[in-house]
């Protein structure tokens, strides 16, 4: 049943990634740069040009070409993508994990102290959150905290930093820009579902059972508040990718988001291509893991 | 509020004697502080900031208005093709729509960008050929419970044309479903657009409020507020303005429907 389940839904993401890369693919090849001349140089003579095309096989027919971008992806592209994506997938981790403690959190102190000041206040910021730009956020939280404090650096951290300590410290602002901008379109689901589950029969069992509220929170409320959070987080992955390729770019960061824009920039379509495969392969595994986690943990899910 | 927006960025740039003089690149007066003579002060070439805020919000308006305008009704075709469709069509529909919901936006729209340098006709377009899928899903789904409800059975059984049908059962009814969805559509649409365009892509010159933020990223270095602060502002003025207009337009279509839903 559930290895049915797996096995197609691996299919259709795989189906996914190649429908994706193709058309990246064919977009990018289709297009009328000569990318030999440009890879040649400005002062290239016509026949270093032809040496350069033939040599990424620019005369090939076009799926003979794809083919040859697939041999190439398998033999290392992927590798070299996967390095960049690492800096991506901390930030992503790291913003989506604090993004969960401080919308669960935010959300239950909201229903606890229902239209109180905290609870409007909270309502109406994500709802200025949510409609900022995340890299204006982040400009706000430079200011802030690295210009004015003089607390925090302004930066993200470098490929190599001198020490774990160094990297979390400069990890700081980028990680707190992407959770904020994240809690704005997560914490109004969060606090709809934590009410609802504090008005379940179960609660009220467990409470009737003499449970102290904290146990009644994390037992019973946490557990089914953050279940579907699972799947809304995996599902919201592509809009929390593209605030990441904002704030990569606002703090100089490298990673997928600032090595697409720098490969496009400079014609390197090649790498362009692999980056789009993994950025694809980065959202749509994380929504299916998501998808998957969802299932294995809750036993009332029927897979179809 | 919307309608002060609008009134600020076309007319104000008319009606104030803000023309080339202050516009005009000025280096002598770079970043001067908010005063009298420059109300939000100057940026990092010496031009004056409320003169660049009034022009920059044209083209984020205007485009963002487009974009969103043919992404609804694209969105809300496949929608409702997928609804009334048969099985067939509409699996394939909603796989299509998932392909685009898995993928995100920023990647068609950087490569596409970089392709054609920059120009808004081709980020219009592929905004709205990417943003349509979120509208699909919710014209499919209420089209889905519009289906089973007695009325249109009923229209069915007199006789009423398809066309008819859809004009005047289900467009009435699911219409505040759809001016929401269209408003969340506009900040989701105008965020993309900024975001592009902060990077270096997207939306070309003149500037515009997401171009002013990498222009003056200098200027917030330098602890100079003002050159970064009223852009960010005007595009929360912009975007609450449009989901409250939306959530307004919302409850005066369908009082009982939205009553519920804030419940």
């Amino acid at each position: 049943m559930i290895a049915v389940y797996v096995v197609r839904r691996l299919g259709e993401a795989a189906l996914t990634l190649v429908a994706v890369s193709l058309a990246a693919f064919a977009l990018l090849h289709l297009m009328p740069y000569n990318i030999a001349a440009i890879m040649a140089g400005p002062k290239a003579s016509p026949a270093q040009v032809a040496q350069v095309a033939a040599a990424i096989g620019q005369n090939l027919p076009l799926p003979l070409q794809f083919l040859r971008w697939l041999a190439q992806l398998v033999s290392g592209g992927v590798y070299l993508a996967a390095v960049q994506a690492m800096p991506t997938l901390e930030l992503l981790a790291l913003g989506s994990a604090l993004a969960l403690v401080l919308a669960v959190g935010l959300g239950w102190l909201q229903v606890r102290f229902p239209d109180s000041l905290l609870d409007r206040l909270a309502t109406t910021v994500a709802f200025v959150l949510y409609t900022v730009p995340s890299f204006w956020i982040g400009f706000i939280l430079i200011y802030f905290f690295a210009i004015d404090l003089l607390w925090l650096p302004a930066q993200g951290p470098s490929l190599n930093p001198a020490s774990q300590h160094q990297w979390l410290l400069y990890m700081i602002l980028p990680v707190v820009t992407l959770a904020l901008t994240t809690i704005a379109t997560w914490s109004t689901g969060v606090r709809g579902a934590i009410d609802e589950a504090l008005h379940s029969d179960y609660v009220r069992t467990a409470r009737a059972k003499g449970a102290s509220e904290r146990v009644v929170f994390r037992r019973h409320v946490l557990r089914n508040v953050l279940l579907p959070l699972i799947t809304t987080a995996g599902m919201s992955l592509p809009t929390l990718f593209n605030n990441v390729v904002a704030i990569e770019w606002l703090f100089s960061m490298q990673g997928l988001g600032s090595g697409l824009i720098n490969s496009l920039v400079a014609f390197d379509f090649g790498t362009a291509v692999d980056l789009v495969f993994v950025i694809g392969a980065v959202t749509v595994l994380g929504s299916l893991a998501a998808d998957l986690l969802y299932l294995m943990t809750d036993p009332r899910i029927q897979y179809r | 509020m919307l309608v002060f927006l609008l009134l600020f960025s076309f007319a104000g740039p008319l009606l104030f004697s803000y023309s080339s003089g202050e516009t005009a690149i000025n280096v002598s007066q770079q970043f001067l502080p908010p005063s009298p003579s420059h109300l939000l002060g100057t940026n990092v070439l010496g031009q004056d900031e409320l003169a660049q805020m009034m022009i920059g919000g044209q083209a984020p308006i205007i485009t963002g208005f487009v974009a969103t305008f043919v992404a609804a009704i694209l969105g809300s075709a496949v929608g409702l093709v997928s609804g009334f469709g048969g099985d067939t069509l509409d699996s394939f529909l909603m796989r299509l729509t998932d392909i685009f919901l898995s993928i995100p936006q920023v990647v068609p729209i950087l490569l596409l960008d970089a392709l054609f340098q920059s120009s808004t006709r081709v980020l219009v377009t592929v905004v709205a050929l990417t943003s349509w899928p979120v509208m699909a899903r919710i014209v499919r789904a209420r089209t889905l419970v519009l289906r089973q409800m007695p009325f249109m059975e009923a229209a069915q059984a007199s006789g009423a044309r398809a066309l008819r049908i859809l004009w005047r059962h289900v467009m009435p009814n699911m219409l505040d479903d759809v001016i929401l969805a269209t408003t969340n559509l506009f900040v989701n649409v105008v965020l993309i657009m900024a975001i592009t365009t902060f990077v270096g892509l997207g939306l070309p010159p003149p500037w515009n409020w997401a171009t002013m933020f990498a222009a003056n990223l200098a200027g917030l270095f330098g602890g100079q507020w003002w050159t970064v602060f009223p852009p960010g502002i005007a595009f929360a003025v912009l975007m609450l303005s449009v989901s409250y207009l939306g959530e307004a337009v919302r409850q005066a279509l369908n009082p009982q429907r939205a009553r519920e839903a804030r419940q």
